[in-house]
C-alpha cells in the first residue's frame, strides 16, 4: 500500500506539472495581448512598451516559462497583470468558497441520489421507478446556469425564501448555509441524477447475485439484505462515478459562481480569461488540475476502504 | 426517548442559541448606521489613480479621493475642490493653486499639503509608474511648491482643457506618505481625502467604504457604502426587488427593459455619459471614399434604433459627448434618407453595393447596434455580414485597422480628449483619418484661452469632422441609476453608473 501511494504521488506531481506547462504555453499562444486589454483606449506605443517590461512579457517565452516554473516550486504563482496582487494570495482567499460549494453540492447529490436509486431498484418498473428515472434524465440534461436562474426566480424572487446573490456573512454559519442552498442544488442536480441512475443499475445487478439470494434464503430481514449486503456491494461503481464526476463539480462551479454572484476560484478564472491575465489563469488551472489529480487519487484509495478485496500491494 | 431523538433535540437547541446569539450581537445602538448597498458588476481591481480604468473602480474612487478641482454634477463646468481658488497666467502656461486649509487624509495620514499635490501629479510622468493617463500629463513642465498651501504648475504650452484634466480621476490627490509606505498595496488600501475611506474588501463579494469623519466639508450623511459584486445586472435587479440592494446602476438593455413600467416604485437618475459610434476604416476601399461613408450614415434609421433600445440612447450627431465644452448640434446629422444614400453610392461607383463586415465584441450595446445596422445596410443594397470579436482582440484590430466597421463607445469629457481619435497619424487614430486643416484647427483651439473663440473653433472642428465622416456617430448614452424611493440626492453623473454619495441621504 505504502509503495503504491508513493508511486501514485510521484506520477501525480509529474502529470500536474506536464498539464500546467502545456496550458502555460497554449495560453501564451492564444490571440489577444494582455497589454492591449490592460491599456484599452490608453494604448500608446511607449506606454505599451513600459507595461510589457513591467509585466515581464518582453522576455522570450521559454525564459518566462522557466521563471514561472521556478517560482511555482517556491510556492509563487506570480502576480496578476491586472491588479498586481500575488495570485497565490487570491486563490487562497477564494478556494474555500469553491470547496464549500462543491462539497455542499456533493452532499446534496448523495442525499438525494442514493436513496432515490435504491428505491427505484427495489420498486423496479413501478410508477415510482419511472418517475425517478424520468426526472433524473431531465436533471442530467438541464444546464446548471439555466436551472440556477430558475431557482433564483422561484425561491428568491417569488417565494423570498433564499437570498439572490452572494455567499453570506463570512464566519456566520447560518448565513453562509442560507446562501449556499440554491447554488448547491443548481450545481448538484446533475450529479444527483447521475448518482440515482448509477445506484439503480448497480443495485439491480447486485440484487440478482447468488449471495443476495442466499441472504434472503437464510431469512435475514429485507432491510438488512438491502443495505448491508446489496448496497455495500453496489457502492464500488457508485463511488467511482462520484469520484470522477466530482471533478465536474469544480468545472461547474465556474458557471454557478457567476450566476449566483458568489466569490470563488471560478469567478477568478472567468475574470482572468476576459482580461488575458495569464498568471491568474495558469494559477487557477494549477489549482483545478491539482484538485482533479488528488480526487482521482482519493477515489482509488476509497475502493480499498469499501471493498476489502481490493489491495494495492506491489506483489498483488 | 431514543438516542437519535435526543441528538436531534440537542442540535435544534444549539441552532436556536446560535440565532439568538446572532440577534443579541446585532442589538441596536443609539442610532442605527445608515448603510447603502450598491450593486457593482466589477470587483475591485486597482484604486491607484494612475491605474484605475474599470467602471467599478471609478465608482469607488469618486468617493475616496478629491482633485484640486471638480466637475459640477452632471456637467463639465469646473468648481473648487481641494483648491479654493487659482490664477492662470496671461499666456495660459502657469497655473497657481491655493489649497484648502486643514484637509485631512484618511487613517491618520495627516494633512494634505502642496507636496502631496506635486507628488500625485508628477507620478504620472515617471515611466516606472506606467500611468494609464500619462499622455494627458505630459504637458506639465514642472511643479513648484511655493508654500504648504500653494502649488504652481508650469505647462510646456497652453492647454484649454487643463482644468478639466485636473477635475477627472487620474488627477486625484493621494497621500505621498501612504504611497511610499504601502507601495503596490496602495491599490487596495488607497488613502485619499474623500468623504469615504476603504474600510474592508472581501474579494469577489463586497467592498465596504465607511464615512471619513474628518472630511473637510463635514462628514457624509450615509455611514457606510457596501458595494456588492453582482455580475449580472438582471440578478442585481432581482436582489433590488428582494430589498437586498438599494442602488443598481443599469448599463445593459435586458436590465433596462426589465425596469420599464415599474418606474413608479423606484427613483431613476439619468444623465448623459458618453456616446456610441461606428468606427469606419478609411484606409480600405471603398470606405476611403467620403461619399460612401456619407451613404452609410444616411442609410441608418436612428429613430427606429433608439426605439428598439427603449430610450437608452438619445440623438447626438457630434463626436463630442453632450456634456463636453463646445458640443454642438449645428452640424450635418445625416438624418435617415435611403434615396440619398443610394444616390451617393451610385455616384461613388457602387450602384449595386459592396461587401462589408461589421465586427463587434459582445459588450454593452454593441451587438444590438451591429445587428440593426446590418439590417439597415442590407436595405441599402450592401452585402453586410456580422463577425464577433473577442473582447481581448478589439483594441488590436482597431489599432491595426484590421476591420471594415466596428461599433465603439467613448466616455470622455474634454474636447481634446475626444479629438485624439481624429488627429492624423496619432496612435489613437483608429480610422486612418487625416485632415491637415482639422489638425491645424485642433492645435489652435487647444491653445485658445478666450472661451467664446474656443467654443467657435471647436464647433468648426465638429462640423469639419461631421462632413468627412471618419466615424458615424450613433447617439449619446446615459448614466442610469436605480435607487429606492427613500434615497435622495443622487446627482446626475457624467460617467455611467457613478454616484457622488457625499450628496446622498436616506429619508426615514
Amino acid at each position: 500500500m505504502g509503495v503504491y501511494v508513493l508511486r501514485r504521488l510521484v506520477t501525480s506531481v509529474i502529470s500536474i506539472v506536464a498539464i500546467v506547462s502545456f496550458i502555460f504555453l497554449v495560453i501564451h499562444l492564444t490571440p489577444g495581448d494582455p497589454v492591449d486589454v490592460l491599456l484599452g483606449e490608453y494604448w500608446t506605443p511607449e506606454l505599451a512598451l513600459s507595461v510589457r517590461a513591467k509585466l515581464g512579457l518582453d522576455h522570450p517565452l521559454w525564459l518566462q516559462y522557466v521563471r514561472y516554473t521556478a517560482g511555482v516550486f517556491r510556492g509563487d504563482l506570480g502576480e496578476s497583470f491586472r491588479t498586481g496582487r500575488p495570485v497565490v494570495h487570491d486563490i487562497l482567499s477564494q478556494y474555500p468558497h469553491t470547496i464549500r460549494l462543491a462539497v455542499a453540492s456533493l452532499v446534496f447529490s448523495i442525499i438525494l441520489g442514493l436513496p432515490l436509486g435504491v428505491l427505484s431498484a427495489l420498486r423496479r418498473n413501478t410508477a415510482i421507478d419511472l418517475a425517478a428515472m424520468t426526472s433524473s434524465l431531465i436533471w442530467l440534461s438541464v444546464p446548471s446556469f439555466w436551472f440556477g436562474l430558475l431557482l433564483i426566480l422561484l425561491f428568491s424572487v417569488r417565494l423570498g425564501l433564499f437570498p439572490v446573490t452572494g455567499a453570506g456573512v463570512l464566519g456566520s454559519v447560518p448565513s453562509m448555509a442560507h446562501h449556499i442552498v440554491l447554488p448547491a442544488i443548481a450545481l448538484g442536480a446533475r450529479m444527483a441524477a447521475l448518482v440515482a441512475r448509477m445506484t439503480r443499475s448497480a443495485m439491480l445487478d447486485v440484487l440478482g447475485e447468488d449471495f443476495v439470494r442466499t441472504a434472503r434464503a437464510k431469512g435475514l430481514p429485507s432491510r438488512r439484505v438491502t443495505y448491508k449486503h446489496a448496497l455495500r456491494n453496489a457502492l464500488i461503481p457508485i463511488i467511482s462515478i462520484i469520484g470522477l464526476d466530482a471533478i465536474s463539480l469544480l468545472g461547474g462551479s465556474v458557471v454557478t459562481e457567476m450566476v449566483f454572484s458568489r466569490p470563488g476560484v471560478g469567478s477568478l478564472l472567468v475574470a482572468g480569461v476576459f482580461q488575458r491575465d495569464y498568471p491568474v489563469i495558469v494559477g487557477v488551472l494549477y489549482f483545478f488540475v491539482t484538485a482533479v489529480v488528488l480526487m482521482n487519487f482519493a477515489t482509488d484509495l476509497m475502493y480499498a476502504v469499501v471493498d476489502p478485496r481490493i489491495r494495492y500491494d506491489v506483489r498483488g | 426517548m431514543t438516542q437519535r431523538g435526543l441528538r436531534t433535540i440537542a442540535l435544534l437547541v444549539a441552532l436556536c442559541v446560535a440565532f439568538v446569539a446572532n440577534a443579541v450581537g446585532a442589538a441596536p445602538s443609539a442610532r442605527p448606521p445608515v448603510v447603502l448597498r450598491i450593486a457593482t458588476t466589477d470587483d475591485l481591481i486597482n484604486l491607484d489613480p494612475t491605474q484605475t480604468s474599470q467602471a467599478g473602480d471609478r465608482w469607488l474612487a469618486e468617493n475616496i479621493f478629491n482633485g484640486l478641482v471638480a466637475y459640477k454634477p452632471g456637467g463639465t463646468q469646473i468648481q473648487p475642490d481641494l483648491a479654493t481658488r487659482w490664477e492662470i497666467s496671461s499666456d495660459g502656461k502657469v497655473y497657481t493653486f491655493h489649497l484648502r486649509r486643514g484637509v485631512r487624509f484618511h487613517k491618520d495620514y495627516g494633512e494634505m499639503t502642496s507636496a502631496d499635490v506635486k507628488f500625485s501629479l508628477e507620478r504620472h510622468l515617471d515611466p516606472a509608474t506606467a500611468s494609464l493617463a500619462r499622455s494627458e500629463f505630459e504637458v506639465i513642465e514642472k511643479i513648484e511648491t511655493l508654500d504648504p498651501l500653494t502649488v504652481r504648475i508650469h505647462l510646456r504650452q497652453p492647454v484649454g482643457s487643463f482644468l478639466g484634466i485636473l477635475a477627472w480621476q487620474p488627477a486625484f490627490i493621494v497621500s505621498e506618505n501612504a504611497v511610499r509606505k504601502l507601495g503596490k498595496q496602495f491599490a487596495f488600501e488607497p488613502v485619499g481625502t474623500g468623504p469615504f475611506y476603504l474600510d474592508s474588501w472581501s474579494k469577489g463579494q463586497e467592498i465596504v467604504l465607511s464615512k471619513h469623519s474628518g472630511y473637510y466639508a463635514g462628514p457624509a450623511r450615509v455611514d457606510r457604502l457596501v458595494f456588492k459584486v453582482i455580475r449580472e445586472e438582471l440578478v442585481a435587479l432581482m436582489a433590488f426587488g428582494r430589498k437586498e440592494i438599494d442602488v443598481v446602476p443599469v448599463r445593459e438593455l435586458p436590465a433596462y427593459k426589465a425596469m420599464a413600467g415599474r418606474e413608479a416604485s423606484f427613483n431613476v437618475t439619468r444623465s448623459f455619459a458618453g456616446y456610441y459610434l461606428l468606427y469606419v476604416n478609411g484606409t480600405k476601399r471603398p470606405l476611403n471614399d467620403v461619399r460612401v461613408r456619407r451613404a452609410l450614415s444616411y442609410a441608418l434609421d436612428r429613430p427606429t434604433m433608439y426605439k428598439a433600445l427603449a430610450g437608452m440612447i438619445q440623438p447626438n450627431p457630434s463626436i463630442f459627448s453632450p456634456v463636453t465644452f463646445g458640443h454642438t448640434r449645428d452640424i450635418p446629422s445625416y438624418d435617415y434618407d435611403l434615396a440619398r444614400a443610394k444616390q451617393l453610392l451610385t455616384e461613388a461607383g457602387y450602384p449595386s453595393g459592396f461587401k462589408i463586415k461589421i465586427n463587434y465584441s459582445q459588450a454593452f450595446l454593441y451587438e444590438e447596434f451591429a445587428t440593426m445596422i446590418k439590417d439597415q445596410w442590407t436595405r441599402l443594397g450592401l452585402d453586410a455580414t456580422l463577425e464577433v470579436v473577442d473582447r481581448a482582440l478589439v483594441s488590436r484590430i482597431r489599432r491595426e485597422k484590421n476591420y471594415d466597421v466596428l461599433p465603439g463607445s467613448i466616455t470622455r469629457f474634454e474636447p481634446e480628449q475626444h479629438l485624439v481619435f481624429f488627429r492624423g497619424g496619432a496612435s489613437t487614430n483608429y480610422t486612418g483619418y487625416s485632415n491637415p486643416a482639422v489638425d491645424g484647427l485642433m492645435d489652435r483651439a487647444a491653445r485658445e484661452l478666450n472661451l467664446e473663440t474656443r467654443r467657435k473653433m471647436l464647433g468648426d472642428i465638429q462640423r469639419a469632422i461631421a462632413e468627412d465622416v471618419p466615424v458615424i456617430p450613433l447617439g449619446a448614452f446615459q448614466s442610469i441609476i436605480v435607487t429606492r424611493k427613500s434615497i435622495k440626492g443622487v446627482a446626475p453623473a457624467i460617467y455611467e453608473g457613478m454616484v457622488d454619495y457625499y450628496l446622498v441621504w436616506v429619508e426615514e
